[in-house]
């Protein structure tokens, strides 16, 4: 044995794919430390699989806010091969709009069996503005996805011509709104099967009146962002979609301008209070968070302060930027992930039904994230283990020169938590591999599984940099299933279904998100890790709406598409 | 775009303002006996000067005052009248008293003595933008004097001017680098500047010069707690209960970072100790029903809190956790009201 433990030993300088061997034969903790340390390994290969994307956004001496706050992305598939495509949207020099080269538009990549072009020319996308959040739906049903881009100027939706094109839909004046728009999501908010789509604003920026800031510090000024608490904010905006091509804006209607207007930043619709429809939740810039609930027939209030999401433990409003929900704790309630500003924490708000609890330091998310300014945040099972992990995007919205950033560095370590069976989440971010080793200005991120390898890997928009992709290499492979939902009455897209995935004594429940993070939407597929298990006992859908059917034997590991009406009614 | 969170360790921040403005106030009043005794000019209009000197020897002090007043009335450019005037009149009516220093021209051998003077009367008589001017004279004229970077930065830190205050601080630690007081002073600033993270240096410096200031690390256990650093805020805090064994804020800290690092235990163990010695402590009180909430125990939670009504009853973070207690447990009407009564109170 001895001579064994020796021979792996010397594989301790070893290749990866050494590892890997050594893993499988179960001496792991002799050979690789990392591994052995939580088995998670997440490999930037965006350059490997051909992303030549770079964000632009030149920073002026004046600190122009809007230039710090980066852009999105989005996975879409948009040729409907089954493989998610890469949409990256790209930021502008101020005052100056973006120049006709196409490195300044926003970036498609189309995914061939994972490896990307770029096909942004040929789609015929055009988007030459600040581009923003982004939001993928099926807003006409016709099997293909569309895609909608806030921009600081004018909004743009796209429509999917299933011939490999797309087209700006440019017959709707309303839906091309000029507000500076940050992240978006499409939504049936009224059951009848059309998405909606939610567009939270966040500052009244106008070019022409730009506030601008500075601070005094060790007899200079500085200039810098002004504080969004003291700016002009903007009301967001629902649009009702008639079905018929038609959006029309119920923002007044629907109660969104029934208090003051909000900086808003992070969306995320889900059903809060677990009546069948859909709500919002709006993660805004230093005021109170708000949470829109749905009363059914096309009204919200915002109940937010009631159920204990508009602040956080301490009773303060944070700097709320991006936003993601999931059930952390495996009671089938979802759960509120807020990334915050530095020296505040990011928040996680467990969902004990008739109210929310800030539990971010018993889960052990306090602490690790109070040195940082969390942005972009995904929630992906990174192990298989059927357990929800959190991956975090950082960087500061002030850059400062070196005397001054010592303290709070602009580019900072991006952090990956992983979940400790529901209880508590423990941050892996140095084991997991050299992208978390780098300090980089992170704002949106996504998930995707883009080499269908049965996990979930992670696009991250960096300001002014190249993004990154990171292909989840983590061992050992546990099992997984993919569950793409299909909705015949409900929307196509099934954005809002809840999904129930019976493992054992586990129920594992997963949302269909809409836009989540921070401008940014994931992959519309769900991949839900079973750890050793072959297959899942049986999945409930509950649609938008409340409908629910079933599905028993699935089969195997794999995807699984489940078309609405095809399951057994509940 | 950061908020300042409500429960900070005030407790835990116990820099000694009254004894610096003591100290300060020694300082500038020694210095200006100092000028009077080597000054030249104590009495350039022996008439009234006399007088008020003689009056001075025999104790009948309202005489004195009466004779500098008509010495000054007869010769308006008297200022060593005013100089002593001013001295006189410094307890029983600093405005006026300011008012015949501030006479006192620039041109004049004993202006800076007079402006001492301002200074040290306006500080103690809380003239905020008197002791300003005057301080800022004096810095300027002296930027490497102690006493007015000192005073400059301790003014505009109680008058809530951080940023202002921060840069004299520094000057002054740099005019005396072995004063452990002035880093502290440079970390409350921050922590005023809601930098917790920048507090950190200054105190460790501060605990460098005074390795057994249990200020510096009381607070140092806190600027730590605060970055969530929670190893060594809990070093910090172990070295304060070394000490005193009942230093709640510091038992506060334990038991927050037990919390961090998931031993709820031991939180709630020190959380225990920190009531026993302090059953009515606010932050304690507040951690404790957070802690009850996780537990999924809100209606425990709303009652302990509850019992703090008739005390806390304007306390905005109180109500606040309260409110947030209420709803948890159900009782979302109240929970409500309460809220309404927050909003009342902060936009009072």
């Amino acid at each position: 044995m001895l001579s064994l433990r020796l021979f792996f030993l010397m594989l301790c300088s070893c290749v990866p794919a050494m590892c890997i061997m050594a893993t499988l034969s179960g001496c792991v903790l002799l050979c690789c430390p990392v591994l052995a340390q939580s088995g998670i390994r997440l490999t930037d290969v965006s350059r490997d699989v051909k992303i030549d994307f770079q964000h632009d956004s030149p920073l002026t001496p004046e600190r122009h806010l809007h230039l710090f706050m980066g852009s999105g992305l989005a996975w879409i598939d948009h040729d409907r091969d089954d493989w998610p495509d890469l949409y990256f949207c790209q930021g502008a020099a101020f005052s100056a709009g973006k120049s006709s080269d196409s490195q300044h538009r926003d970036q498609l990549f189309r995914n061939r069996r994972g490896i990307f072009q770029n096909i942004t020319a040929l789609a015929g996308l055009r988007n030459v503005d600040y581009s923003m959040g982004t939001a993928v739906g099926d807003y006409d049903n016709d099997g293909f996805q569309d895609l909608y881009v806030s921009s600081y100027g004018p909004n743009h939706l796209y429509r999917n011509n299933g011939d490999g094109t797309w087209s700006e839909v440019n017959n709707q004046s309303a839906l091309n709104d000029p507000r500076y728009g940050s992240s978006c999501t499409w939504a049936d908010v009224d059951g009848d099967g059309n998405l909606d789509l939610y567009v939270a604003n966040y500052l009244q920026l106008p070019p022409d009146d730009y506030p601008l800031c500075s601070h005094e510090e060790r007899g200079k000024r500085y200039p810098g962002g002004c504080h969004p608490r003291y700016q002009k904010h903007e009301y967001d905006i629902l649009y009702r979609n008639n079905g018929d091509g038609e959006f029309v804006d119920i923002s007044e209607a629907a109660g969104l301008m029934s208090e003051t207007a909000r900086a808003g930043l992070g969306i995320l619709v889900f059903d809060s209070d677990d009546d069948g429809d859909l709500d919002f939740y709006v993660a805004n810039d230093t005021v109170h968070n708000q949470l829109w609930i749905n009363s059914g027939k096309g009204t919200f209030t915002d109940d937010a302060l009631l159920t204990g999401v508009a602040v956080n433990g301490f009773g303060v409003a944070e700097a709320g930027m991006g936003v993601n929900g999931g059930d952390v704790d495996g009671d089938g309630r979802i759960d509120l992930f807020v990334t915050n500003y530095f020296n505040e924490t990011n928040t996680l708000y467990r969902n004990d039904g008739i109210a929310f609890t800030d539990v971010t330091s018993e889960f052990g998310l306090g602490a690790p994230s109070k040195q940082r300014l969390g942005f972009g945040t995904s929630f992906l099972d990174v192990n298989n283990d059927g357990w929800l992990d959190i991956f975090v995007a950082n960087g500061h919205v002030q850059s400062y020169p070196p005397e001054l950033e010592k303290h709070t560095p602009f580019a900072q370590l991006p952090q990956l938590f992983l979940n400790q069976n529901g209880r508590r989440f423990e941050e892996v971010s140095l084991d997991a591999g050299p992208y978390f080793h780098e300090r980089v200005v992170g704002r949106a991120s996504g998930v995707a599984d883009f080499n269908r390898d049965g996990k979930t890997d992670i696009a991250i928009q960096h300001l002014n940099h190249a993004p990154a992709l990171l292909r989840n290499d983590s061992e050992p492979a546990h099992n997984s299933v993919t569950i793409e939902l299909i909705g015949t009455q409900s929307d196509r897209d099934g954005i809002g279904a809840r999904i129930e995935a019976k493992l054992g004594d586990r129920v594992i429940v997963r949302v269909c998100n809409g836009s989540t993070s921070y401008l940014a939407s994931d992959e519309r597929r769900t991949v839900i890790g079973i750890g050793a298990h072959e297959s899942l006992e049986s999945v409930i859908v509950r649609w938008p709406g409340g409908r629910r059917e079933s599905w028993r034997s699935l089969g195997t590991t794999g995807v699984q598409k489940l078309i609405e009406g095809r399951g057994l009614v509940e | 775009m950061s908020n300042k969170t409500q429960n900070r360790t005030k407790t835990a921040m116990t820099f000694s303002r009254p004894k610096l403005v003591l100290l300060m106030c020694c300082i500038l009043v020694t210095s200006a006996v100092t000028i009077a005794l080597i000054g030249r000019h104590w009495f350039d209009a022996p008439d009234f000067m006399q007088q008020a000197s003689s009056a001075l020897k025999r104790g009948d002090r309202e005489a004195a005052i009466s004779a500098l007043r008509s010495q000054i009335q007869g010769n308006p450019e008297s200022n060593a009248a005013k100089l002593k005037l001013a001295t006189l009149l410094q307890d029983s009516n600093p405005d006026e008293a300011i008012q015949y220093l501030q006479q006192i021209p620039a041109s004049d051998p004993e202006r800076e003595n007079a402006v001492q003077k301002i200074a040290v009367l306006s500080i103690l008589h809380n003239r905020t933008l008197e002791a300003e001017q005057a301080l800022l004279e004096l810095a300027t004229k002296r930027p490497e004097s102690l006493g007015p970077q000192l005073s400059l930065a301790e003014l505009y830190f109680q008058n809530q001017k951080p940023e202002t205050a921060l840069p004299y601080a520094e000057q002054a630690a740099r005019i005396a680098p072995d004063r452990a007081q002035t880093f502290l002073l440079i970390s409350e600033i921050h922590d005023d500047m809601l930098h917790p993270e920048k507090m950190i240096e200054p105190l460790q410096e501060a605990i460098r010069i005074e390795p057994d200031s249990y200020e510096a690390h009381q607070n140092l256990a806190y600027a730590f707690h605060k970055t969530g650093d929670s190893v060594k805020a809990e070093e910090q805090a172990r070295w304060c209960l070394n000490v005193n064994s009942r230093d709640v804020a510091a038992l506060r800290i334990l038991a927050s970072a037990a919390r961090d690092n998931g031993q709820f235990e031991d939180a709630e163990k020190h959380l225990t100790a920190a009531l026993k010695v302090e059953p009515l402590n606010l932050d304690c009180r507040i951690l404790e029903a957070d802690l009850l909430l996780y537990q999924r125990k809100p209606q425990v939670a709303y009652e302990r809190l509850h019992e703090l009504y008739d005390s806390q009853q304007n306390t905005v973070r109180y109500l606040g956790a309260l409110a947030r207690a209420a709803a948890s447990a159900g009782k979302r009407e109240e929970a409500r009201k309460l809220h309404q009564r927050v909003a009342e109170l902060l936009r009072q």
